[in-house]
């Protein structure tokens, strides 16, 4: 070998940095789609949240007083004053069917 | 096996990265190379059958070459991409070194870097990179007599 080749052999190439962590990159594809289904999830819920609540089932009211008059009318009363505690149309409601009556106290 | 692989690592990572850079220019690149080769073999991926130096320069030049297939565009470069480290410790002296590697022809350069910081002997160059020792030795010649005009170290 020659003075020339010694010379250049004098330099030394840098050290390269550290391996990567096999096992972080292993992780790296199942981290990454826990990180996508995770945010999918906190959108979804998002969503959800942000989503008008459904309306209240509708109970036809009338046809079930019918009912209960025909098959137990001793239990009709007492339901009347339980369902009225809630069920009545509201006679101040402006624009109602009952508007007029409330005028009329 | 994990420690073997990494003993390799510490004892040949300067001379393979030392080659990856003369064959990608790009140090980042090259370092990105490197690993991936060494990630493959603690994997399990592959198995280094016989003498492991060229088997590494072999595998590391694959990949290196598969990086630039992979390559739309030449990575433009700056002089900061420093990869030799000089004895004196001046950068100018170590770009200017690799500046002049950069004239050399890319199979001159290749062998250059495999026999000056690999350390491999003509046969081992010329396994890795494909071609005969007496060619390897040849491309040696012409890039270290170009080196000499080039760069007076």
């Amino acid at each position: 070998m020659d003075e020339f080749e010694s010379r250049l052999r004098e330099f030394r190439p840098r050290r390269p940095s550290a391996i990567p962590d096999t096992r972080l990159q292993l992780l790296r594809g199942p981290i990454w789609l826990a990180t996508a289904a995770g945010i999918a999830a906190v959108m979804l819920i998002a969503t959800w949240l942000r989503a008008p609540p459904p309306p209240p089932a509708v109970i036809n009211v009338g046809a079930a007083l019918t009912e209960l008059a025909l098959e137990h009318p001793e239990k009709f009363d007492a339901a009347l004053t339980e369902i009225s505690r809630t069920a009545l149309p509201d006679v101040t409601a402006r624009g109602g069917a009952l508007e007029p009556l409330a005028k009329g106290f | 096996m994990d420690a073997d692989v990494r003993r390799l690592y510490e004892e040949h990572g300067r001379a393979l990265l030392g080659y990856a850079c003369a064959l990608l220019r790009d140090p980042s690149a090259a370092e990105d190379v490197l690993h991936q080769v060494f990630l493959k073999v603690l994997r399990g991926r592959v198995v280094i059958d016989g003498e492991p130096r060229p088997y590494l320069f072999r595998a590391v030049r694959n990949a290196a070459l598969n990086h630039i297939r992979g390559q739309a565009r030449e990575v433009a470069l700056g002089d900061a991409a420093m990869w030799l480290e000089s004895p004196d410790g001046s950068k100018e002296t170590s770009l200017a070194l690799q500046s002049a590697l950069r004239t050399l022809p890319d199979e001159q350069r290749e062998v250059v870097v495999l026999r000056i910081w690999g350390e491999l002997t003509f046969e081992e160059a010329a396994t890795v990179i494909g071609i005969s020792p007496n060619t390897a030795a040849s491309r040696y010649r012409y890039g270290i007599a170009k080196l000499k005009e080039v760069w007076r170290g």
